[in-house]
């Protein structure tokens, strides 16, 4: 009797497991077409993207395709946007992070005068996302004479409030003694953050990372407004740019090219870097 | 090896004062403890001694020096903290040179120290793991090898046993204290707990809301309490004390204090003082009478654990000698019996 209860349970659940995974499947099959779409376009030629019904099957023009986007692109090679991209994407990331690690380490153990109002301030511009800011940001930015260049594509959105309370919060659980042990060791504060705090918060980092890389990477209006010159264009928007205006013919396989290839370098970092990330988000080691 | 003197140290947070001016000479290689009840200022004592709390008004003297205005680092000492404060991404060898590697001593040298502290506290083989992956008695000798490998002029612990269970506990105070002897490094040690003062300490303060109610040898500070406080805190179970107004002979307004172990049983109407059992606790070397007594205080006697017990509600006597009675004025302190 026993054995035979079990056993049905246990057949039970196998439905329950193949109802759950025909449910998966469909969904990923319903996320996954469009980019499988976006795949086949790129490696088929224009003439047989243009006439319907479309292919649904990889074609035989991927190198050229590719070459051709990477190589020429449209209004920039897409290996120069890339690069665009790859160089913001870090600059505001790696930026992001040493500079909120910076702040929060000097809100939660220095005592300075208006160390509070410091913090709310820093909390405040929580609510300032980029659009809100950008006509003066733009004004700024131009005054300086950083439209076109890396740096103004990187440095007004290198501060970042919510790092810098995730830091905080973090280096809030860091027993206060730790701290003190270090003292008495004879580290100074800056010796206690790289020797200690630093490696202390490397899953922290991790996770931050990735989501500020793809923050970085996604970024889509600011570039739009202080990038002109194609040679400086950042991929995202830079698909954009390749649709053609007025009557000229949209160069579709290179389009989707570009767009295959805008989406690999998050995909690399989220992949290579997925164990410090999902340690970062549920650990808290101390 | 090094002298520390403490004039007249004050300690306030803004308006509240914490320590209320501690006096106390120790000479080299004394095992000093700092016992009280929780939030009586010991500990801040002791981080005014480390440097880890500014001095508000007084002097801390390290060799005759004084250390008020230096940095931990500066003062030559090392701490032995309660959560044993081990740097968690550093392997055992990392924790205890650390000090060593800031300091720039050559990496020989730190070498060797590390494996001399290790061989000493049992640790050779765990050199390679992180805090993490040792017990909590592991973690204790480690953070005792990070206070050693410094060769440091004096040895502060707050609270080190603290997190142990109790069978670990007696087994680390013994290795402290036989580690202290050997190496004759002077000793502050902060605790809320009276066995290990008077199993540790050459000399102990016995701290009472931020002032040092007694300085003194343990069994000194035992058989001679200068305040009530010391009377009722050191001595398990607690001193009795009694209003004069119950003990026929004492002089008038004071309190009265017998130790439970100097107090006996007798027949009614034979005693001092009346009373009837409460309840009694067994302890097998020991039992402890709880006695009501007929003014309604309480009333513990101590009595050796062959002795048959009496059973609750039973009437009895209690006697003691009168040169073991304490007598406390209204201030709290010791009036000397006449």
């Amino acid at each position: 009797m026993a054995g035979r209860d079990q056993h049905g349970m246990v057949q039970k659940r196998g439905v329950g497991h193949w109802f759950t995974h025909l449910g998966l499947i469909i969904g990923v099959l319903i996320i996954f077409f469009p980019i499988w779409l976006a795949f086949v376009a790129s490696t088929v030629t224009q003439p047989e993207i243009v006439h319907p019904p479309m292919p649904l099957w990889p074609g035989d023009q991927f190198f050229n395709n590719y070459r051709d986007a990477l190589v020429s692109g449209v209004n920039a090679p897409v290996a120069k946007m890339l690069l665009n991209s790859f160089i913001m994407a870090m600059g505001i990331a790696l930026g992001k992070i040493l500079i909120s690690l910076l702040s929060a380490f000097a809100i939660v153990y220095f005592r300075f005068p208006g160390r509070k109002v410091f913090f709310w301030l820093i909390f405040l511009t929580l609510m300032l996302p980029v659009e809100v800011r950008i006509v003066p940001t733009y004004e700024v930015v131009a005054g300086f004479g950083m439209l076109n260049s890396y740096s103004g594509l990187i440095f007004p959105l290198i501060a970042s409030a919510t790092a810098t309370f995730l830091f905080r919060q973090f280096f809030m659980t860091v027993p206060d003694e730790l701290a003190e042990a270090a003292r008495v060791d004879g580290a100074r504060p800056m010796r206690f953050f790289w020797d200690i705090l630093l490696p202390m918060s490397r899953t922290n980092i991790a996770a931050l990372f990735v989501i500020l890389f793809i923050y970085g990477w996604n970024q889509y209006l600011w570039p739009l407004l202080i990038t002109t010159d194609p040679s400086m264009n950042t991929i995202v928007m830079g698909i954009k740019q390749m649709f053609p205006s007025g009557d000229d013919i949209a160069d579709w396989p290179v389009i989707m090219a570009t767009s295959i290839l805008a989406m690999l370098p998050p995909i690399i970092v989220v992949i290579s870097m997925q164990k410090l990330f999902i340690r970062g988000l549920v650990d808290s080691e101390k | 090896m090094a002298t520390v003197k403490l004039s007249n140290l004050k300690k306030s947070f803004g308006k509240t004062d914490v320590i209320h001016g501690v006096d106390i000479d120790i000479s080299d290689g004394e095992f000093i403890v700092i016992v009280g009840p929780s939030g009586c200022g010991k500990s801040t004592l002791l981080r005014m001694v480390a440097g880890l709390e500014t001095v508000t008004s007084g002097e801390v003297q390290i060799n005759g020096a004084g250390v008020n205005e230096k940095e931990p680092m500066d003062r030559n000492i090392a701490m032995v903290f309660q959560n044993y404060a081990l740097y968690p991404h550093m392997n055992v060898f990392d924790n205890m040179a650390y000090g060593l590697k800031i300091a720039k001593t050559p990496k020989a040298e730190i070498a060797e120290r590390v494996q001399s502290a290790a061989k000493l506290l049992q640790l050779e083989e765990y050199l390679t793991r992180k805090p993490r992956e040792l017990s909590g008695g592991q973690r204790q000798r480690v953070a005792m090898g990070r206070a050693i490998v410094r060769k440091p002029d004096v040895f502060l612990f707050d609270e080190p046993l603290s997190n142990l269970d109790a069978k670990l506990r007696v087994q680390m105070r013994l290795e402290i204290k036989q580690l202290q002897r050997s190496l004759g490094v002077t000793s502050l040690y902060v605790t809320h707990d009276q066995v290990e003062a008077m199993t540790l300490a050459d000399r102990m303060i016995v701290m009472n809301g931020g002032i040092a109610d007694q300085i003194g040898a343990p069994l000194e500070v035992y058989a001679n309490p200068q305040t009530e406080f010391v009377a009722g805190f050191i001595g398990s179970p607690a001193t009795n004390f009694l209003p004069a107004a119950l003990v026929s002979g004492a002089p008038a307004g004071t309190t009265v204090g017998v130790r439970p172990e100097h107090a006996t049983l007798t027949t009614p109407d034979h005693g001092l003082v009346e009373g009837q059992v409460s309840y009694s606790e067994a302890l097998g070397s020991e039992t402890l009478v709880h006695l009501r007594l007929s003014s309604d205080a309480a009333f513990t006697v101590r009595q050796n654990g062959m002795e048959p017990a009496p059973a609750e509600g039973h009437a009895c006597g209690v006697l003691w000698n009168s040169s073991d009675q304490m007598h406390f004025g209204a201030d709290g302190r010791r009036i000397a019996t006449p």
